[in-house]
């Protein structure tokens, strides 16, 4: 080896590898009971603001409870976000600015427990959008279900279903497409058990004509050869839960308790 | 006059090189080939004149003047690491 280069650091430059960060984070916990931590996405907002500091201390996870925000190892990266409640092994939790819960947190993944933080407030309003009168002449249902609801059950007048089969994790790529273009600058709202709002809280007083209604199929990310394509989690605006976090809900339910709270909320609501 | 890691910093070593990271300011930098080896020795002989020897015995220093371009280098290095808080100093013994 040559004295080549002059010592030097980069201190612009983040540690590259986010595991090593990770490591260092947790090593700094270790020893030194709190670090600070940048902030650099937006699922916090608008708590945490990208560029935003955050100091973690050493949680003790037997008092974690729904409102904090914690810190936790996901996929070999660091992720802050909110508890909303947790079972004897995980926690569910979400970025304020999410309409989705995370995949279940395991416990010994959280590492951190941020202090300093805006108290827990669950966002009820609806996106703005959905209320505003749309191009489109129907409220379309894409349901995704290999079964169509049974004779006798009634969409609210000036809906519309499109059923089409489910494909392996998700949809078919054919199928994904044509949501997409349908989708494609109308609200959209997506029914699914991982949703943060219930559809009673997060329904809006009126389901605009040219709503696109997405159910029956998970949204995420899902690195797999496994066939089938997840729903990316933007294409819907809101994103509204028929029962408890988590609880499987079977596509044509689904439908149904969504059709009778738009019809509860429109009915009562001004025309 | 030696040099010890502050006790809010702490570090790992990677393919990359030292990776430090700040635990009160929450930045993370990398030492470039030249820091990592220079931290390296440092974790070893905290103290200057073992340090340097260090250095020059790993950076095969064949003269005076290599031994000075070291010497310069390395104080440069590090007092740069001590203004941030990343090091502190202490009288050689201390």
């Amino acid at each position: 080896m040559s004295w080549s280069n002059k010592a030097s650091f980069e201190r612009a430059r983040p540690v590259r590898e986010q595991l090593t960060a990770v490591s260092l984070i947790e090593q700094g916990l270790r020893t030194c009971g709190a670090v600070t931590v940048p902030v650099t996405g937006d699922s916090m907002l608008p708590t945490l603001q990208p560029g935003d500091r955050v100091v973690l201390r050493r949680p003790d996870v037997t008092r974690l409870q729904a409102g904090d925000v914690v810190a936790f190892r996901m996929a070999g990266r660091l992720v802050i976000h909110r508890i909303h409640g947790r079972d004897r092994a995980h926690f569910i939790t979400a970025g304020d600015n999410l309409g989705l819960y995370d995949p279940p947190v395991a416990i010994e993944d959280v590492i951190g427990v941020a202090t300093d933080v805006l108290a827990f407030t669950r966002r009820a309003a609806a996106p703005t959008n959905l209320s505003d009168t749309c191009s489109g002449e129907w409220v379309d249902v894409w349901l995704i279900s290999h079964d169509h609801p049974a004779a006798g059950f009634d969409l609210p007048p000036g809906w519309r279903l499109h059923v089409r089969p489910p494909h392996g994790i998700g949809v078919a790529k054919p199928v994904l497409e044509e949501i997409r273009a349908a989708v494609a600058g109308k609200p959209c709202i997506g029914v699914t058990e991982h949703a943060v709002l219930t559809i009673a809280e997060g329904m809006p007083q009126r389901v605009a004509a040219g709503t696109q209604v997405i159910i029956g199929c998970s949204f995420g990310q899902f690195d797999t050869s496994l066939p089938g394509h997840l729903l990316p989690p933007k294409l819907a605006g809101l994103h509204l839960r028929p029962r408890a976090p988590g609880e499987p809900t079977d596509a044509l339910t689904s439908l149904r308790e969504f059709a009778a709270a738009a019809t509860r909320t429109q009915v009562g609501s001004p025309p | 006059m030696s040099w010890t890691v502050s006790d809010h910093v702490v570090w790992l070593e990677t393919a990359e090189g030292i990776q430090l990271y700040d635990t009160t300011s929450g930045e993370f930098q990398t030492l470039n080939t030249t820091g990592s080896a220079v931290w390296r020795c440092l974790a070893d002989s905290p103290d200057t004149d073992q340090l340097l020897g260090s250095l020059a015995a790993e950076f095969h220093a064949t003269d005076d003047n290599h031994h000075r371009i070291i010497a310069r280098d390395t104080k440069q290095f590090l007092d740069e690491l001590v203004e941030q808080g990343i090091l502190r100093t202490s009288p050689s013994g201390a």
